[in-house]
């Protein structure tokens, strides 16, 4: 009766051994929408928040999350940076690996110093990107950003619906993954651990 | 131990296997004969959007894309753009000549997206659960489970040998 209880907790014991290596083994699955094959992201050579001239290389070496969106939007874009506000806290140290851009849709109003009284409450990875239409034009056409002036009463007013998407550029620089603003903040969290952990 | 409670022990034994062995057969042979549940394996599901799509819709001219598919959780749905514009499906983006993939999870619902390439600009995603071996399992369980204990409960009532009930 002894070597039965024996040889049943070693064989518990290896099962459980052999579940945990087979689990551990499986390949990632990321949660964003996946780019294949990833590629070089399209450049912003725009305006940053800070008045400097801002290139997506300048960024190499770090995860990158790009938004579009603007500083008088009511609800998406105050919701989605509040969120990536969270991802970074979740992310603890690893965060000074992360930069997030918000790209304009709203040229007009959003200078410079706008995006940064904007973004200062989100701390100083949050970085916000201007231009003139001209310039700002090829970089959403890259980006695929859907973007439309909706106006109001006065002109001082009007709002514009715009593409909610969060962009991943990792750190060798390529588009890797995609999220609407509805995903997970644990989702996203995950993701960005696995690709600076080299996956 | 009492040889009549290791009697006990190892009815009640056989008949929780002999129910695990019941509740397979009848389990497995529906899964069997329901050619639907079978299909419902998670797989890799490829939607193309042909070359020139963008400049047929904004000329009023039929696309040949699907209007929707339909995936089991876990499928992953992969968007192979061969057009020269930026399309969307949903939560995928898909730059022009590359292709977006996303595993359908179990927090995705089957809904009528926003899509860029079909004349409607929606496409219909049907997300049914996967008839994964966990679930086998469940179906193995639930039936197998209650048919050991009926039949240990009725070993129970069978009697002892006059010997084993003695020792």
């Amino acid at each position: 009766m002894k070597r039965l209880w024996i040889g049943s907790w070693i064989v518990l014991v290896i099962g459980v051994a052999v579940s945990i290596g087979v689990i551990s083994s499986l390949p990632y699955t990321f949660h964003g929408s996946t780019i294949e094959p990833a590629f070089s992201a399209p450049d912003l050579p725009l305006t940053s928040s800070e008045s400097m001239s801002f290139h997506i290389e300048q960024d190499r070496n770090k995860i990158v999350l790009v938004f579009f969106g603007y500083t008088d939007c009511p609800d998406v874009c105050p919701a989605t940076l509040a969120q990536l506000r969270q991802v970074l806290a979740k992310l603890g140290k690893q965060a000074t690996s992360v930069q997030v851009l918000l790209v304009t849709v709203d040229p007009a109003r959003d200078t410079a110093e706008q995006l940064k009284q904007y973004l200062k409450p989100f701390g100083p990875a949050f970085i916000g990107l201007t231009g003139s239409d001209d310039q700002l034009q090829p970089v959403w056409n890259a980006y695929g950003v859907y973007r439309e002036n909706r106006p109001s009463g006065s002109p001082d007013t009007y709002s514009e619906d715009h593409s909610a998407r969060i962009y991943l550029v990792d750190p060798q620089g390529r588009l890797r993954l995609t999220y609407t603003d509805a995903s997970e903040i644990d989702s996203i969290v995950q993701d960005v651990q696995h690709i600076l952990n080299g996956g | 131990m009492k040889r009549w409670l290791h009697i006990t022990w190892v009815r009640i034994g056989l008949s929780i296997v002999v129910g695990l062995i019941f509740g397979w057969l009848v389990s497995e042979t529906s899964f069997q004969l329901s050619p639907d549940l079978n299909q419902l394996e998670p797989d890799r599901i490829e939607v193309v959007i042909p070359a020139g799509t963008s400049a047929k819709l904004e000329a009023g001219q039929p696309v040949s894309v699907p209007q929707s598919v339909t995936f089991v959780i876990g499928d992953i749905l992969v968007v192979k753009n061969e057009d020269s514009v930026s399309h969307q499906l949903g939560p995928v983006w898909v730059p022009a000549r590359s292709s977006g993939v996303l595993q359908v999870g179990s927090g995705d619902k089957s809904f009528t997206y926003q899509c860029s390439f079909t004349a409607s600009r929606s496409f219909g995603l049907d997300i049914q659960p996967a008839i994964n071996t966990w679930v086998r399992l469940q179906g193995i369980l639930a039936i197998g489970l209650p048919t050991g204990v009926i039949l240990a409960l009725y070993t129970l009532a069978v009697p002892y040998k006059k010997e084993d009930a003695l020792d």
